[in-house]
């Protein structure tokens, strides 16, 4: 017994010490997404952390060959519609709601270091024009649009993130975009 | 290739998730089709601003706060299921591992539950005993005053004059 004790110990250890390396190396781009699916910092940080825990519970399940944020962002995907249906739509929190931090309340969102001052300013108001409008299309074509044009997945990947097949996701991000474009219309010719 | 069929596949086209000759076909009515290239233009300038979004940073602790939360979650979840083979069973097992071990406990339980019944001290009240038994049908060709059986408990053999019995008589042989 005592054996075995020390055999599950020593593989919980090793469990969580390799996680914890994949969490600070992917909870960044984790947020990212996140952030892009919830619209606002506070749901993105309980967006991420949720995953990560469920990550971690099924981390026995998770294929070594494969990309971790490509599994990562499956779970994510459960996740964020999970938290959907248990949030009502009235307590979503508005995109321009200042976060508390100890020195106050302070937007979170960084310019682009590698704009100029007026690129960043319109940078930002397209930023938040096109996150407007990403907060308006249904979540699976949200999902979609996001993992194809911010994370760069192919529709294989997408398939498997979102748990459906490529003809799905082929239509998905199709009408996607179309809605997508049509909510930012004056935008649209901003940067065609 | 027609205007609706292109219409329809331009999103996968501006992807490259097409087959060689979808693209080249749709390549061919894009140089033809000005209303097709401007859809073409207007999604492809779509998924380029998309990919131009800036990241978003979290705050500076969020991976330690994420550490933090699954170490405590961890600790909750080792003190509700108390042991080793708990954890193993439930945590670490495939789901069909987990399923056999599950009925395997079940079978136990089932097992043990048959023998509730049973009870080796039989030495008291003769009557409430024999009315927990059932009596054998082929046994009745013998001639003995009676001969119970319970289960696959040790044969009995009574007679209407006892009114208890001896550890010989109640595992061991037959009694007149």
């Amino acid at each position: 017994m005592e054996i075995a004790d020390t055999v599950a110990e020593t593989v919980q250890r090793e469990d969580r010490r390799e996680f914890n390396a994949l969490v600070k190396r992917y909870h960044k781009q984790a947020y990212n997404v996140a952030y892009r699916m919830a619209g606002n910092h506070a749901d993105a940080e309980d967006l991420t952390q949720e995953a990560f825990i469920r990550a971690y519970r099924f981390f026995d399940q998770y294929r070594r060959d494969l990309p971790f944020e490509n599994w990562l962002y499956k779970i994510m995907s459960n996740v964020f519609i999970d938290m959907l249906r248990r949030k009502p739509k009235a307590k979503l929190r508005s995109l321009d709601e200042p976060i508390a931090t100890e020195d106050g309340e302070t937007q979170m969102d960084l310019p682009d270091p590698s704009s100029g001052p007026e690129e960043t300013v319109l940078s930002h108001d397209m930023d938040r024009r096109i996150q407007a409008a990403l907060n308006t299309l249904p979540e699976v074509f949200r999902l979609t649009v996001i993992y194809a044009d911010i994370e760069g997945l192919s529709y294989e990947e997408i398939a498997e993130a979102t748990n459906t097949n490529i003809g799905t996701v082929r239509s998905r991000l199709h009408r996607g975009r179309k809605l997508l474009r049509n909510r930012i219309q004056g935008l649209a010719s901003e940067f065609v | 290739m027609n205007c609706r069929k292109v219409m329809n596949l331009i999103s996968a086209y501006i992807d490259g998730e097409l087959t060689g000759a979808e693209m080249l076909a749709i390549r061919r009515h894009l140089s033809e089709c000005s209303e097709c290239t401007r859809e073409y233009e207007s999604l492809r300038g779509l998924k380029e601003a998309m990919s131009r979004l800036r990241t978003v940073v979290p705050r500076k602790d969020l991976a330690a706060a994420v550490v933090a939360k699954i170490e405590e979650q961890q600790f909750t979840r080792t003190h509700r299921f108390g042991t080793w083979a708990a954890r193993l069973t439930f945590a670490k097992l495939s789901p069909v591992t987990a399923a056999l071990a599950v009925f395997g406990a079940a079978l136990v339980l089932l097992t043990a539950g048959g023998m509730e019944g049973f009870n080796p001290d039989i030495s008291g009240n003769q009557t409430a005993f024999l009315s927990q038994t059932h009596q054998v049908s082929f046994l009745s060709e013998i001639s003995l005053p009676h001969v119970e059986f319970q289960f696959s408990k040790p044969l009995v053999v009574t007679s209407a004059a006892q009114t208890s019995f001896s550890p010989e008589v109640q595992f061991a042989s037959f009694n007149r």
